[in-house]
């Protein structure tokens, strides 16, 4: 009787079910025994062996920019390195911007004026349907193409360049006062958010965050006599040297990626606001709310739990299409992956490291995503 | 207890967003002055903008293919003789130049078909024969070898018909994929389930350009020796994996908002699993995900694009191609334009359909 209840309980036990998933799991041992014969047979005959042994030698290319000191010679999980870091620079960065933009288009989609509305309507309608790749083609030829040289680079606000080199401005030079500041900040903002916890009022958290940055700037140049040095670019007969450069790259594929993903975050944050019941707002009205707390007690909790979950696969989203810079020289880790492949043949090895990034953002996420979910989804009696 | 649970897990219930734009911010009296200000700004900003696209799509422009003419202009008027020059080679590739009646006969063939295939009371098996003839007079037209037809190897097949190929050819064989990795994520076998799962995450957690470089330089290690795959179809594949993966998550959200009773319902008939699937739960759970399916479709149509980045040139890579003339090259914008325009266009006649075929099953089932 016990194994008849066993099976009630767990119908997955039964015999048929047993053997469907028997059959199932064979034949995908099967077809994958199968795959990894013909892979060392193939090996074998271009005389190529699996490993990740390359990453240690010299890469023989050099990226056109980066942030972790990479230079031809390096090893190739340096290279790497230099890509994951390129990937995460823009995709941050998108990610930002399209959250500015997208929210402003969402909201305007919404609001009771007719003109701004067909306005928002029609820019998702367009964006959406033009292939990203088109867009980031046209945005780098643009840039490529109506840019000046850098000797007669554009000088649109004080110490700041704009030519075929990048967009050039004033960055801090590295130093005891910065590094102090940077750190000061990440310990202001804890510090802040614990207070606010634990005292139960955002003000407050936010006034200790405040004056704890305000200090840890001030630290600095007030009292060890390290002052916050900036370097400034210089325009010169023929380029711009100094101070922080952001490519055309780098730019046009930012550009296109925030305008094209803004048109979707519109469509999410629409929704979200829309999925707040109508008596809502007449009910926050009604107990004389006014429009601020109406907004920030009411409307924006609930669609936030609408919005956020699209939104987190979105943010996914445009880091895996962050890979587009393939098409454009942007050195993110997709290039590095084609060029490393290129040059040493290890081609399975380095479409596999460029799965297994992008696979390792994409779960970590979900698992917040999920943990999200859990804590805050609606529960309904 | 039957087989029917296994499959049935609870529903979760779907919220259909209003209609209308809710009012916001609320209380905020429409028509006021500060409001109407704003909207005839907009509208003066607009006007002037839309003069001066027309001043240089129209009044400027110079429609002779004449190189010297268009640098002349300085860009003051579009140049649409890059497109009277190159438009061949835009919308067929290299396909050989003598030979561009067949990319447009199989175009056309193949745009008929999916015209017809539109219009709701010709549906049945009459038009589903047509449409595989279609498909196939689109190979034999492409590929030649019958008929006295010279040999076209796919290396040379571009433009609009690899564009609408690859784009077809996706959707038709990855929505099947999708309903079935989808039906095996709901089902109560943790093996199959197990294996679903692992197989959309994987494929949704990877861009596609990945799996383009896989198709394009490992899937050849993975066959036996000596067995060879042609280019386009191994780039085929990798779009019907891609797609299968994320239509599978479409199809899954119509699944879950199929009440258990229905699944009850079809068990108290006496339907089995398949019958139960076919007969009842499927057909409303993809009903109601027309939507979102369509969306998944245009999202096929944009994803072809990649494919210029594995050397194949469909139309976003035959206007690289077509643009990497000196001569031409400063035009970029209106060849941009013009393929921008048929991928627009493209996604619209699929939106505006789905939104009326929506509109037409639900008269239909009320």
């Amino acid at each position: 009787m016990g194994m008849g209840s066993a099976m009630l309980h767990r119908p997955w036990l039964r015999p048929r079910a047993v053997a469907i998933q028997a059959a199932v799991a064979l034949g995908l041992l099967a077809v994958l025994w199968w795959l990894w014969g013909n892979l060392q047979a193939n090996l074998a005959i271009r005389n190529l062996r699996l490993g990740f042994s390359f990453l240690d030698q010299p890469a023989g290319f050099a990226l056109s920019e980066g942030v972790l000191g990479y230079q031809a010679g390096d090893s190739y999980l340096h290279a790497f390195a230099a890509g994951v870091a390129n990937t995460i620079r823009v995709s941050v960065a998108a990610i930002l911007l399209t959250t500015l933009l997208g929210t402003l288009i969402g909201v305007a989609r919404l609001v009771e004026n007719r003109v701004v509305r067909a306005l928002a309507t029609g820019y998702v309608d367009i964006v959406r349907n033009v292939p990203l790749l088109v867009q980031v083609l046209v945005w780098y030829i643009a840039l490529n193409q109506t840019l000046p040289p850098g000797s007669e680079a554009l000088n649109p606000l004080p110490d700041v360049y704009l030519s075929k080199e990048g967009l050039s401005f004033p960055a801090p030079l590295h130093g005891l006062g910065w590094t102090i500041a940077g750190w000061g900040t990440v310990a202001a903002l804890a510090a802040g958010w614990l207070v606010g916890k634990a005292s139960g009022r955002c003000a407050a958290g936010g006034g200790v965050a405040l004056l704890g940055i305000v200090a840890a700037f001030a630290t600095g140049p007030l009292l060890l006599d390290t002052p916050l040095a900036v370097e400034v670019p210089e325009a010169n007969l023929f380029t711009i040297a100094g101070g922080g450069t952001l490519s055309p790259e780098f730019l046009s594929l930012l550009t296109a990626l925030t305008l094209y993903h803004a048109a979707y975050m519109a469509e999410i944050v629409r929704a979200g606001i829309a999925a707040v019941p109508k008596g809502q707002w007449e009910a926050a009205a009604a107990v004389g709310l006014g429009r601020g707390r109406l907004l920030s007690l009411v409307v924006l909790p609930q669609a936030l739990r609408v919005i956020i979950p699209p939104y987190i696969s979105l943010s996914l989203n445009i880091t895996k299409n962050s890979s587009l810079a393939v098409a454009i020289g942007y050195p993110d880790v997709v290039a590095v992956a084609n060029t490393s492949m290129n040059q040493n043949g290890q081609a399975v090895e380095c479409i596999l490291i460029v799965a297994s990034v992008y696979l390792t953002m994409s779960l970590l996420t979900s698992a917040v995503l999920n943990l999200y979910n859990r804590k805050f989804a609606l529960r309904e009696r | 207890m039957s087989v029917l649970n296994l499959f049935a897990m609870p529903a979760r219930r779907v919220r259909k967003a209003p209609e209308r734009p809710v009012p916001w911010p609320p209380g905020a009296a429409s028509g006021g002055l500060l409001s109407r200000a704003l909207g005839v700004a907009i509208l003066l900003v607009g006007a002037l903008i839309a003069w001066e696209a027309f001043d240089w799509a129209v009044l400027n422009a110079v429609v002779k293919p004449d190189p010297a003419a268009c640098r002349a202009l300085d860009h003051a008027g579009a140049c649409w003789g890059v497109l009277v020059e190159k438009h061949r080679l835009i919308l067929f590739g290299r396909f050989p130049y003598e030979e561009q009646w067949r990319p447009l006969a199989a175009t056309l063939v193949l745009l008929g078909a999916i015209g017809a295939a539109m219009v709701r009371p010709w549906w049945g098996r009459k038009l589903a024969v047509a449409v595989v003839a279609a498909l196939v007079a689109f190979f034999v037209l492409m590929g030649g070898g019958l008929f006295g037809l010279t040999p076209v190897g796919t290396d040379q097949w571009g433009g609009l018909p690899l564009t609408l190929l690859l784009t077809v050819g996706g959707i038709a064989l990855a929505y099947p994929l999708g309903v079935l990795l989808a039906l095996g994520r709901r089902s109560g076998l943790p093996v199959v389930r197990g294996a679903c799962i692992a197989y959309i995450e994987c494929v949704r957690g990877v861009p596609l350009i990945a799996l383009l470089f896989a198709a394009s330089f490992i899937l050849p290690l993975f066959l036996p020796p000596g067995l060879e795959i042609d280019i386009a179809l191994r780039i085929l594949i990798a779009i019907v994996a891609f797609s299968a993966a994320y239509l599978a998550e479409v199809v899954r959200g119509g699944l879950q908002a199929i009440p258990k009773g229905q699944w009850e319902a079809a068990a108290a008939l006496g339907l089995d699993t398949p019958k139960a699937v076919g007969l009842v739960v499927l057909p409303q759970a993809l009903r109601i995900v027309v939507p979102p399916t369509v969306n998944t479709m245009i999202g096929v149509l944009k994803d072809t694009s990649l494919v210029t980045i594995v050397s194949l040139y469909e139309l976003t890579g035959s206007v690289k191609l077509a643009l990497s003339d000196p001569e031409w090259r400063a035009f970029y914008v209106e060849g941009y334009v013009l393929i921008s325009v048929v991928y627009l266009a493209f996604g619209l006649v699929m939106s505006r359909y789905s939104a009326w075929l929506e509109r037409q099953t639900k008269a239909a089932s009320h």
